[in-house]
């Protein structure tokens, strides 16, 4: 269960991490992605909610392969086709929100069949703050066309999300060894 | 956990990306348009001076190059918000000019643009008149010794004469056009400074004096002002600008000149700049947008 976890952890990093030399980006979301949907197929037998998010993350795999050379690398003229990179955006950002609402249901199922109510408290708690910071981000990306005065506070949200991404990413560690306890536990 | 609630949220923002696609492609500008310029450039005597340009864009467009019909050397000094608006950005640029085999007024009326990552596109700019260079003059005769400026759109202009001059004539460029947006008012100060001060630098520092005539009665109209008009050495006259607040969706920048004759029958020239920028609300921007034909789909 734990390689479950430790999979969903370096390839959470992986997306988060952004390292490019001119626009090639060095660590590529879909090897990320890749990453997570192993993971989950580590975790499916642990609970119902994981299954839910493999399409998810196959789907993302191929989403995001894009951004492995930006936009214009790969002959995208963004100044004609705005919408196209921000459509993208959108639904990358949609698709990452549901992929990880399963991981985290998941997770709290496993705490609750665990009976650790503090892990499973733990879940609730900081999945809410990752789906308020999410939403709200993607609500204001929503308008950076139409109000391009909202950028600053667009900016200002995505260092949020950021952030919350990184508690999130230390809280999947976590629980990697927090999985460990409950199957010494179990047996 | 939540599920429910997740499912609401996304729809709302699916619906929001859907109503701001729909909105952009209504209200979406095909690339940046200049506002109305009535404008004169005054070249130095090594002919440098500064264009202003302002535009209006809904993205992050920046000019990267222009080319003034006539001029030789035009770049981009640099460029900033003017104003910004919920839909649009009001920039303003500051082209830096250089041309020393400018000998007449050059007028221009059409700039060629690129603004970043576009052609090179034709744009009309309103009137631009660039001056050839003259060496400015260290100590003029007619002096300007205060000026001030107030929210309600009043703009007040303190002058001295230093020798008797009698003034002639005021005139400034486009007057037909730009009257609509200011009216000008002048006032003679009958009590001279010196009484007060021992003038020349002693009556320029004496700043109480200066604010009270500055902000006294406003004079009368230009219009109804009989000229000539003969000022006696050290006389004080003020010139009061006031801006019609309703008409602010041009940019003028000109020179008032003061036509003058001294004793010896030679012409004098005293001068103040007019400087009347932009300001729109949200609506009228979006309106000037609708007006800009080919440029807005």
């Amino acid at each position: 269960m734990n390689k479950g976890y430790r999979l969903l952890f370096i390839g959470l990093l992986l997306i988060l991490i952004d390292l490019r030399i001119n626009t090639f980006d060095l660590l590529p979301d879909f090897v990320g992605y890749i990453m997570i949907a192993l993971g989950i197929n580590e975790l499916k037998t642990k609970g119902s909610s994981f299954s839910k998010a493999t399409p998810f993350a196959l789907i993302l795999i191929f989403l995001v392969f894009p951004s492995l050379v930006g936009y214009e690398g790969i002959g995208l003229d963004t100044k004609s086709l705005p919408l196209l990179p921000y459509l993208l955006e959108t639904v990358i950002g949609v698709f990452h929100l549901l992929m990880m609402y399963f991981i985290f249901a998941g997770t709290w199922q496993l705490a609750n069949e665990y009976k650790d109510d503090i892990w499973e408290k733990a879940t609730k708690v900081r999945w809410n703050l990752y789906a308020i910071v999410h939403i709200i981000f993607l609500s204001l990306f929503a308008f950076q066309f139409t109000i391009p005065t909202l950028k600053p506070l667009i900016v200002i949200s995505l260092i949020i999300v950021i952030i919350v991404e990184f508690v999130m990413i230390v809280f999947i560690k976590k629980t990697e060894s927090q999985t460990e306890i409950w199957e010494c536990e179990e047996t | 956990m939540y599920g429910t609630r997740l499912y609401m949220s996304i729809l709302a923002v699916l619906l929001l990306v859907t109503g701001n696609i729909f909105y952009y492609q209504n209200e979406k500008l095909e690339g940046p348009f200049l506002l109305t310029h009535f404008q004169e450039v005054q070249l130095n005597e090594h002919g440098y001076g500064t264009l202003e340009l302002y535009y209006v864009t809904n993205t992050d467009d920046k000019i990267w190059n222009v080319h003034l019909p006539g001029i030789q050397y035009a770049f981009v000094e640099h460029e900033s918000i003017h104003q910004e608006t919920t839909n649009f950005y009001v920039k303003r640029a500051f082209i830096e000019l250089q041309d020393q085999n400018i000998t007449e007024p050059l007028t221009i009326t059409n700039i060629e643009i690129q603004f970043s990552q576009r052609d090179f596109k034709n744009f009309q700019v309103g009137e631009v008149i660039i001056l050839p260079g003259i060496e400015f003059e260290r100590e003029p005769i007619v002096q300007n010794i205060a000026s001030s400026s107030s929210n309600s759109g009043v703009s007040v202009s303190l002058f001295y004469v230093k020798e008797p001059l009698t003034l002639i004539e005021i005139t400034y460029p486009f007057e037909k056009i730009v009257s609509d947006y200011f009216q000008l008012s002048l006032e003679l100060q009958a009590d001279d400074f010196t009484k007060k001060t021992t003038g020349g630098i002693a009556m320029i520092n004496n700043y109480k004096v200066i604010e009270e005539h500055l902000w006294s009665q406003s004079g009368s109209p230009l219009e109804k002002v009989k000229l000539p008009i003969t000022l006696s050495e050290n006389e004080v006259f003020k010139l009061t600008k006031t801006f019609d607040p309703s008409n602010s969706g041009v940019f003028i920048q000109i020179e008032l000149k003061f036509m003058f004759e001294n004793e010896d029958g030679n012409t004098v020239v005293g001068r103040d700049l007019v400087n009347l920028r932009p300001y729109f609300s949200n609506k009228e921007l979006k309106e000037l947008a609708k007006k800009a034909g080919g440029q807005h789909e």
